[in-house]
């Protein structure tokens, strides 16, 4: 029968199905990215040099909590930062203004960074022993979860004026996080935010989680922050 | 947000493959979904539709598997002609 219209008439159309087959394959399409991850993880090994991958929503405080943390680690470990944003370099020049180096990396319409333009910066960063590395993803809860950058840790940022339910509503990348920074945390007294339940919400996504209270303004949480980077690079530099 | 350029390297790798193949229709794509991936399939079936049209995977089946707790997408088979 003629595939076309079920008339009896033979037809080019009634050897089609036949050859019709499946074929099986095996690719992930994160591998490419996953390679650049690898290849970045390794180089910072060979330096000593730790990196964070900073994640969050948009206006989350993390350019401004990179200013203050970069000029706290002064005489401690030396900072370059590479800044990620869809457009324009204001970032990047707020930390250069701030004392570090920085390379911006506009994504365009991407909304994450990716390995292969994480690599290409830390390139440009000319890095050695002793420096420390902050990413700062683009602003969003929501894909930089998938992307590995070859971090040594990803550090989540949520400020107090989000609303303490952003872990049960973007659960990924709280998942995907090493360390919780809560920021804002002066504005407090001001908002009806209920603390132990947004704690409560990231631990019930990942039980390992730490957890630092913060806010850039007051300088409060501040040193446990310090400390914990600087742990983190005294490991790195060890291996 | 990011399926748009997940759903190109599918079918970028998906056209690719069924030419190896010798075949100029792909009828099916099964593609494996982690579930910590944050992507909804109904923007993958969206772009993936747009993208293939005018290719040889326009009008193409795309059957997606959930496996847990994964973060990969990992192509697994495509029925070619």
């Amino acid at each position: 029968m003629c595939g076309t219209c079920g008339c009896g008439g033979a037809s080019a159309e009634t050897a089609a199905p036949l050859r019709r087959r499946l074929v099986e394959m095996e690719h992930d399409v994160f591998e490419e990215n996953a390679g650049h991850a690898r290849r970045n993880r390794e180089r910072l090994a060979r330096l000593g040099v730790p990196a964070f991958n900073l994640v969050s929503s948009p206006g989350s405080g993390k350019t401004t909590l990179l200013e203050r943390t970069i000029a706290l680690l002064r005489g401690r470990l030396v900072p370059a930062v590479i800044e990620g944003d869809q457009q324009t370099a204001r970032d990047a020049e707020r930390i250069e203004a701030a004392g570090a180096r920085a390379v911006q990396i506009n994504t365009g319409k991407g909304c994450h960074l990716d390995a292969l333009r994480v690599g290409q910066a830390l390139g440009e960063l000319d890095l050695e022993r002793g420096q420390v590395v902050f990413i700062e993803n683009v602003g969003n809860l929501v894909c930089p979860a998938d992307f590995d950058l070859g971090e040594t840790s990803r550090v989540v940022l949520l400020s107090v004026t989000e609303g303490e339910d952003k872990p049960l509503k973007y659960p990924s990348i709280f998942a995907g996080s090493q360390l919780l920074l809560v920021t804002k945390i002066d504005l407090l007294p001001h908002l009806d935010f209920r603390l132990q339940d947004c704690l409560d919400h990231a631990r019930a996504q990942n039980p390992a989680l730490d957890v630092i209270l913060l806010s850039s303004r007051t300088g409060a949480g501040m040193e446990a922050w310090l400390a914990w980077i600087a742990a983190r690079a005294a490991a790195a530099a060890k291996v | 947000m990011h399926e748009v350029g997940l759903m190109a390297s599918v079918l970028d790798r998906v056209l690719a493959r069924a030419a190896e193949e010798e075949c100029t229709r792909v009828h099916r794509v099964v593609l494996e979904i982690g579930s910590r991936l944050t992507v909804e399939p109904e923007a993958l079936r969206f772009c993936f539709g747009a993208m293939a049209r005018g290719t040889a995977a326009e009008g193409a089946a795309l059957e997606l598997t959930p496996v847990a707790g994964g973060g990969r997408m990992v192509i697994r088979a495509i029925e070619v002609e």
